[in-house]
């Protein structure tokens, strides 16, 4: 399921550039969180509420915007021992029934986060400390429909494996 | 007992599916998909799905220490906890009855920390 192609396409360079953003917003939020906790144990209320709840909703950006490229990378865990122990081209078939399985829980998962973004600006929903959550929120639909395209590719490059064969 | 069915649909669609090899975040939404419904009605299922599952579950606060984790990893501090954890089991009587004893790391290729459950990547 691995797909590194020699030519990358925009969509392919923009899960690289997600990837990267996520990863960066995984390594500053500790680097926040640590500003914040030591802030506001030295000078209790000297750093607004709303800090806290900009680490929480950042938490989308590394849970969404590498699932693209990571699934590209072959890093979504999972267990082969069994399937690895299928010849020739029932594994394939295999393969090819996963990738379905996974294209379509992912398109569902697309679908969910559309709808939640799409609700969240329409209702501008804030968090308690009135802090706008839809302008990050929109990290839920681009993570997720990344993946779908890497999935999509991915189900390309089994099927050209499964016609090569056949021929 | 109605939630007898639900649970073991849920519970073999969950095993089967991670042991014909579909990712495991994958399977156990499978699972969920399967069973929500059944448990629940569909549109609370599709609602569970949206909000909690996508919306809110990634900003839950106790998430936040995932990162703090990934931090600590990289700045090598799991070494030093596991090196750590070793010498107080190695005092107790886990390791040396064999329940839980973990390879030593003194060379640098010795297996990484994260190899504990031996599932298979895909590489």
């Amino acid at each position: 399921m691995n797909r590194f192609p020699a030519h990358p396409s925009m969509a392919d360079r923009g899960s690289d550039a997600l990837l990267w953003i996520g990863g960066f917003t995984c390594l500053l939020l500790p680097i926040v969180l640590l500003v914040v906790v030591v802030i506001r144990a030295i000078v209790p209320g000297g750093i607004p509420i709303w800090s806290l709840d900009v680490c929480e909703l950042l938490m989308w950006f590394p849970t969404y915007l590498g699932l693209g490229m990571v699934w590209r990378m072959g890093r979504h865990v999972r267990v082969a021992v069994f399937v690895d122990k299928i010849p020739g081209r029932a594994r394939l078939i295999v393969d090819l029934g996963i990738l379905a399985v996974a294209f379509l829980l992912s398109a569902a998962m697309l679908w969910a986060g559309i709808r939640a973004c799409l609700v969240s600006w329409v209702e501008q929903r804030k968090t308690y400390s009135e802090f706008p959550e839809y302008y990050l929120s929109t990290a839920i639909p681009i993570g997720i429909g990344f993946l779908v395209y890497e999935i999509g590719m991915s189900i390309r490059t089994k099927f050209r494996e499964f016609r090569e064969r056949r021929g | 007992m109605e939630w007898l069915a639900p649970f073991l649909l849920g519970l073999i669609l969950l095993v089967g599916s991670i042991f014909l090899g579909l990712p495991v975040g994958f399977s156990l939404l499978t699972s969920g998909l399967a069973g929500l419904p059944i448990w629940a009605g569909v549109d609370p299922a599709f609602g569970i799905l949206t909000f909690e599952s996508i919306y809110r579950t990634p900003t839950n606060f106790m998430l936040l220490v995932i990162p703090l984790f990934i931090l600590m990893a990289h700045l090598g501090l799991e070494q030093m906890t596991l090196r750590g954890y070793r010498k107080w089991l190695a005092a107790g009587s886990i390791a040396g009855s064999g329940v839980w004893n973990p390879p030593r790391r003194e060379t640098a290729d010795a297996d990484p920390p994260g190899r504990v459950c031996h599932a298979t990547y895909e590489t």
